[in-house]
C-alpha cells in the first residue's frame, strides 16, 4: 500500500493496520505530518502543526497497542483541531489573533488524547468562526482555504481547514464548529462527512464562544461511519459546560442498522438547486426507497431565516461585546465584519427575547416532524464549490434550504455526507437531520446509503486538487 | 392561563416611520463608534440595522400569546445537574 492509498483510509481500516502491526501509529503520523506539510499548507488549512506532541504520543500509542492497551477505535489514529479550541503548549488563533494561546484546553481535545487520538495540527478557520459576517474566503489570518477537489475553488466555512484536510487525505478525521452550518456546509463543499450532533452532546469547554445557544462541536471525517466513532469519544456530560447533556452516548452496536428506514424528503428542497446537484439527490433517493420508505414532507411554514438572524446577532455581539465596541473589527480582514455587527448594538432586548420564544415553537413543531421519520433529507447546498478568490453570496436562490436552519435552532443532530460530484467534478452533498438525540438513526441511515453508492471511494485526483477523474464501482463520475 | 394565538396584534410601523427608525438607529451607532468607522462603514452599518429592523419586523408579525417561553431556561441550580 503506498502512503496515497494510506491516507485515504477510514477509521476501522487504519485500526485494523494498526492492530496487525502492518502500520505503526508513527509511521501513520509521519504520512499525516507530510501531508499537512505539503497539500495542507498549499491549501491554506494549517496555522500551527504540533509535530514534537505529535510524534511522543503516537510513540506512546505504539508502545500501548503493542503491550495489549487498547483505548479504543481512535488509538493511533491522528487528527486536526479547528483553530477556535484550545490545546496544551498550542497558540489557539480564532483565525484572527496569532498570538493567542490559553492555559486550560478545552474538554474535546482531552477526550481525545484518552482516547489515544493523535493531535498533529491546529487548523484554519474563518476568522472569529465567521461570526462577524464576511463574504470573502479570504477572511482568515491563514488565508483563503483552498478545497482539496479543485484548489481554484474555496472549502466554504467556518470549519474551512478540517474540512480541508480531511478532504485531501492529510488526517483521517478533524474536529469542527458549528452555529449556523459551519460543519455542514464545508462538508457539502469538500466531499467530507460532517455531523453537528445535537446541543450539548459534546462539551464546548475550551472553545471559542460565538452563540452560546447555537454552538456545537463535532467531527469531520471521510464518512459517516467514522463520524459515529470519533462522536462517541468525544460525547458525554462536562461539569465545565453547563449545556451538557447528562446521557452518554454509544455508537458501536453489536447491529446497525441498513435497511428498514422511514424517510421524508423535505418539499421544494432542491428547487433552483444545479443541475447536477439535483441529478446526484434524485439518485439518492432512488438508492434510500431501496432500503426504506420515501415520502415528501413539507417543513412547517415558519421564520426560520428571521428568527437565526435575530439570535445570531445578539449573540455575537454580546460575545464579543467588548471587542466590537472598541472597534476591534475594524482589524479583521473580513471587510463586511466592519458595520455588519454592529447593528447588534442597537438590537432590543425584546426582539431578541421574541425570536427565541418562536424558535421554541419551531424546536416544537420541526422536533415533532422529524420524530415521525428516521432522517429528513435535502441537499446540504444548492451549489457546487465556489472560488477561492471571488465574493460569495449565501442567500442565492438555491443556495440554502431551510432544513440547515430549522435543524440549527432546534439542536436536532444532521449530518452531511458526499452524494456525488457535480458541476467542475465538485462535490456535491446530502444531509440527514434526525429528531434530538437520534444519532444513531441518521449515521445508519447515511452509511447504508454511502454502501450502496461507493460514494466514500471518490478522491481529489492528486494532491494539487484536481478532481473529475474519481472512479466509483469502475465507472468515471 | 393559555391564551389562543390567532394573530399578532404587535403595532405595525409605516414604511416612513421605519425608515425614522432606522436613520436613528444608525445615529446612534455613530455616536457611541462613530471615531472607529468610515464612510463606507457606516454603509454597512446602515444596510445591517436595515436588515436587522425587517426581520424583527418580520417577527412581530409572529402569533405568540403569554404562555410562550423562550427555548432557553433558567434553573435555580445554575444548570449544574442534580
Amino acid at each position: 500500500m503506498n502512503e496515497e492509498e494510506l491516507a485515504f483510509l477510514n477509521i476501522r481500516e487504519l485500526g485494523i493496520l494498526l492492530r496487525s502491526g502492518e502500520i505503526s501509529p508513527t509511521k501513520l503520523t509521519e504520512v499525516c505530518l507530510g501531508r499537512l506539510d505539503d497539500v495542507g499548507r498549499r491549501l491554506n488549512a494549517v496555522v500551527t502543526m504540533t509535530e514534537d506532541v505529535a510524534r511522543r504520543e503516537a510513540a506512546l500509542a505504539e508502545a500501548e497497542l503493542r503491550a495489549g492497551l487498547d483505548r479504543g477505535p481512535l488509538h493511533g489514529i491522528p487528527y486536526g483541531l479547528k483553530d477556535i479550541i484550545s490545546a496544551a503548549g498550542a497558540p489557539t488563533t480564532w483565525g484572527a489573533f496569532p498570538e493567542q494561546r490559553f492555559d486550560q484546553e478545552a474538554t474535546v481535545t482531552r477526550k481525545l488524547r484518552d482516547a489515544g487520538a493523535i493531535l498533529l495540527a491546529k487548523v484554519a478557520t474563518i476568522e472569529l468562526a465567521g461570526g462577524m459576517g464576511y463574504d470573502n474566503p479570504n477572511a482568515s489570518i491563514s488565508g483563503p482555504p483552498g478545497n482539496p477537489w479543485h484548489s481554484g475553488k474555496w472549502t466554504n466555512g467556518s470549519s474551512s481547514g478540517p474540512s480541508a484536510v480531511v478532504g485531501a487525505g492529510a488526517v483521517p478525521f478533524a474536529i469542527g464548529s458549528d452555529t449556523a452550518g459551519s460543519i455542514l456546509l464545508p462538508a457539502a463543499f469538500t466531499g467530507t462527512a460532517g455531523l453537528r450532533a445535537t446541543y450539548g452532546r459534546v462539551s464546548r469547554a475550551g472553545a471559542m464562544a460565538l452563540c452560546w445557544t447555537l454552538d456545537r462541536l463535532g467531527p469531520m471525517c471521510r464518512s459517516a461511519d467514522d463520524c459515529g466513532l470519533v462522536l462517541e469519544a468525544i460525547a458525554g456530560p462536562d461539569p465545565r459546560d453547563r449545556s451538557s447533556l447528562p446521557d452518554s452516548y454509544r455508537y458501536r452496536r453489536p447491529q446497525p442498522r441498513r435497511v428498514g428506514f422511514r424517510f421524508g424528503v423535505v418539499a421544494g428542497s432542491w428547487d433552483g438547486a444545479e443541475p447536477e446537484v439535483s441529478a446526484n439527490f434524485r439518485t439518492s433517493l432512488a438508492a434510500l426507497a431501496e432500503i426504506g420508505t420515501v415520502e415528501e414532507v413539507d417543513l412547517p411554514d415558519l421564520p426560520y431565516d428571521d428568527v437565526a438572524e435575530v439570535v445570531i446577532g445578539a449573540e455575537v455581539y454580546a460575545a464579543f461585546d467588548e471587542f466590537i465596541a472598541a472597534g476591534g473589527i475594524t482589524g479583521l480582514t473580513a471587510v463586511k465584519a466592519w458595520g455588519h455587527r454592529l447593528a447588534g448594538a442597537v438590537l432590543p432586548a425584546h426582539d431578541y427575547i421574541r425570536a427565541q420564544r418562536i424558535r421554541r415553537v419551531i424546536a416544537d413543531e420541526f422536533g415533532a416532524l422529524a420524530s415521525r421519520y428516521d432522517a429528513l433529507l435535502s441537499p446540504s447546498l444548492g451549489v457546487v464549490a465556489s472560488g477561492r478568490e471571488e465574493d460569495f453570496e449565501y442567500m442565492l436562490p438555491g443556495a440554502f434550504g431551510p432544513l440547515n436552519f430549522a435543524g440549527v435552532l432546534s439542536g436536532t443532530p444532521t449530518v452531511s455526507v458526499l452524494n456525488g460530484l457535480g458541476r467542475d467534478g465538485l462535490p456535491t452533498g446530502i444531509q440527514f437531520a434526525g429528531a434530538r438525540l437520534t444519532e444513531n438513526a441518521i449515521l445508519d441511515a447515511a452509511v447504508a446509503l454511502e454502501t450502496r453508492t461507493g460514494t466514500t471511494a471518490l478522491r481529489p485526483d492528486g494532491p494539487h486538487g484536481v478532481a473529475a477523474t474519481a472512479r466509483v464501482n469502475g465507472q468515471v463520475v | 392561563m393559555t391564551e389562543t394565538a390567532t394573530g399578532s396584534s404587535y403595532p405595525r410601523l409605516s414604511d416612513g416611520s421605519s425608515a425614522a427608525v432606522a436613520r436613528r438607529l444608525v445615529e446612534i451607532v455613530s455616536l457611541c463608534h462613530g471615531e472607529a468607522l468610515s464612510a463606507d462603514q457606516f454603509d454597512a452599518v446602515r444596510v445591517c440595522v436595515g436588515a436587522q429592523l425587517a426581520a424583527a419586523e418580520r417577527l412581530h408579525r409572529f402569533p405568540l400569546t403569554n404562555d410562550h417561553e423562550p427555548i432557553f431556561t433558567v434553573t435555580a441550580n445554575g444548570g449544574v445537574p442534580a
